[in-house]
């Protein structure tokens, strides 16, 4: 090929995207061309929060729209899949044929989610929530009765928006305390409480099955539970999309393994978003699978492509908002150090060692996350006696600049 | 000093602000579609629209710093001086205001593409 130079996007989800606009963000010159197989770039946060109870449009949740897409001089070909990956040139090709060849190729092919295994799985009205169209059969149970099945982020969110909205909703989880690996073992708990107390109904158990009963949908648990509903989303997690790296020959463990600045085990070959794991030192690290991590490595990679240092990596961050409270997170709330709590109407956690502050989470306090990051951010010694003092606003733990 | 629509009024005194934080006029007293964030970051103070323009929430809760605003709600970031969104997940900028300090007090003159 002798144009000039171009990046392939495989995945026009928000790790994708942010690579392509921040390409140009960072004066990238050549062509970008970004392939989704939906019919839109757009947003997925809202899926299991506003857009599925407001039906927003997806025009509404598309990252932009095709004056600022022209603007940015951005190639979208939406509704294509890509079918291959060729390590060498590289190039890519899709499912009608087209072959794109590329001086560099980003796969951000993110996760799908994962199937349910339980008899009953394949019957309609049992559904995932991954895609905008997900969201939408899900607004057509609003109302109505549903049965959630797990109680991680997407299925308390879900279970929260359906409830707010009217539904009638049972939650069912195999743990006593679902989230815990999110939200550490004691804001779990207290988020958890909020379904009870919101008129869901929580139940801790495995689903055994699900059979057609009328009308009905009968979902019934390994303790003999019954339940008869209209519609049972399950939210039991991922499954990452690797299969064009592994296919291609790239090194996969876990995840497509990346440097921190997105590189594959082949040249040219970048990934970024959920589908990776890092390999930057000690054992590999999968993507956490948030928003704002996926946005992260578009920026790193899209800095590498163009020859630029990166910008430092920050501490991984995510938000979940359900009932009208809004939740922050910041590093690792399953991970090293001692939980410590700053009492409160909703309590904010902390996790210290060794006189830093490791991950931070609040309830309806963002701005007691957003100091929190910047002390992770710029390991700031803290105390742990000013942390859980309620009359301390985190920020003044901040030096001034 | 009158309060007509789209005048420029006196919204407070150098010291109501500290640094890094805002302050709320309503729409009433500024005449504008929505309330105006009054903002002080690194000494400087700037006005913009209050209305994050992702989701509905008060900007003036967030998180301000080298002059520029975090929405307290999802962490999009805009510029104060322009108003230019920075980060996602917001979209389009958010409206600026003339905000000019006349001695001691603080002269807000409301966008006139905002009035309402």
């Amino acid at each position: 090929m002798t144009a000039g130079r171009r990046v392939v996007v495989v995945g026009g989800s928000i790790a994708g995207w942010t690579t392509a606009t921040a390409l140009r963000t960072r004066g990238y010159d050549g062509q970008i061309t970004v392939v989704e197989r939906e019919t839109r770039c757009y947003d997925r946060p809202p899926l299991s929060k506003t857009a599925l109870v407001d039906s927003a449009s997806i025009d509404d949740l598309a990252f932009a729209d095709a004056a600022d897409i022209a603007a940015q001089r951005i190639d979208v070909v939406c509704g294509r899949r890509v079918t291959e990956l060729h390590v060498a040139g590289p190039s890519v090709v899709l499912d009608d044929g087209t072959r794109l060849d590329a001086d560099t190729v980003v796969l951000a092919t993110g996760a799908r989610a994962r199937q349910p295994s339980f008899p009953g799985a394949d019957l309609p009205g049992v559904t995932t929530l991954r895609t905008y169209a997900d969201a939408m059969t899900l607004h057509g149970l609003i109302g109505r009765r549903v049965a959630v099945v797990g109680a991680g982020l997407i299925g308390a969110e879900a279970a929260a928006a359906l409830r707010t909205a009217g539904s009638d909703v049972v939650l069912i989880d195999p743990h006593e305390v679902p989230g815990a690996h999110a939200f550490g073992p004691t804001l779990a708990a207290h988020l958890h409480a909020m379904h009870a107390e919101n008129g869901v109904r929580t139940h801790t158990g495995r689903v055994r099955s699900v059979v057609r009963s009328g009308a009905a949908l009968r979902v019934t648990l390994d303790d003999g539970a019954a339940f008869d509903v209209d519609g049972v989303l399950v939210g039991t997690g991922v499954e990452l999309d690797t299969a064009l790296a592994e296919h291609a020959g790239i090194e996969v463990d876990g995840g497509i393994l990346v440097d921190d600045a997105g590189r594959t085990s082949a040249p040219g070959v970048f990934a970024v978003g959920d589908a990776t794991c890092r390999r930057s030192s000690g054992a590999p690290t999968p993507s956490r699978g948030h928003w704002d991590a996926a946005r992260l490595d578009g920026l790193a990679a899209a800095a590498a492509i163009v020859g630029a240092q990166p910008d430092p990596r920050r501490a991984d961050w995510f938000w979940s908002d359900r009932y009208g409270h809004h939740i922050e997170v910041v590093g690792d709330m399953a991970g090293a150090g001692d939980e410590v709590t700053r009492p409160g109407i909703h309590p904010a956690v902390f996790r210290v060692a060794d006189g830093r502050l490791l991950a931070a989470a609040s309830v309806d306090d963002p701005m007691a996350v957003r100091a929190a990051r910047r002390l992770i951010d710029r390991a700031v010694p803290v105390e742990v006696d000013r942390l859980v003092d309620p009359g301390v606003p985190l920020r003044t733990l901040l030096p001034r600049a | 000093m009158p309060t007509r629509t789209g005048q420029t009024i006196k919204v407070g005194v150098v010291g109501d602000i500290d640094d890094d934080e805002a302050i709320v006029v309503s729409r009433e007293t500024a005449g504008t579609q929505d309330d105006i964030a009054v903002v002080r970051s690194d000494g400087q103070y700037f006005a913009i629209d209050n209305t994050c323009t992702h989701e509905q929430t008060s900007l003036a809760d967030g998180w301000i710093e080298d002059g520029c605003l975090e929405c307290p709600l999802h962490s999009a970031t805009f510029r104060l001086a322009d108003g230019a969104v920075l980060s996602p997940p917001a979209k389009a900028g958010i409206a600026v205001h003339t905000i000019e300090v006349v001695g001691d007090d603080l002269m807000l003159t409301p966008n006139p593409d905002r009035l309402a």
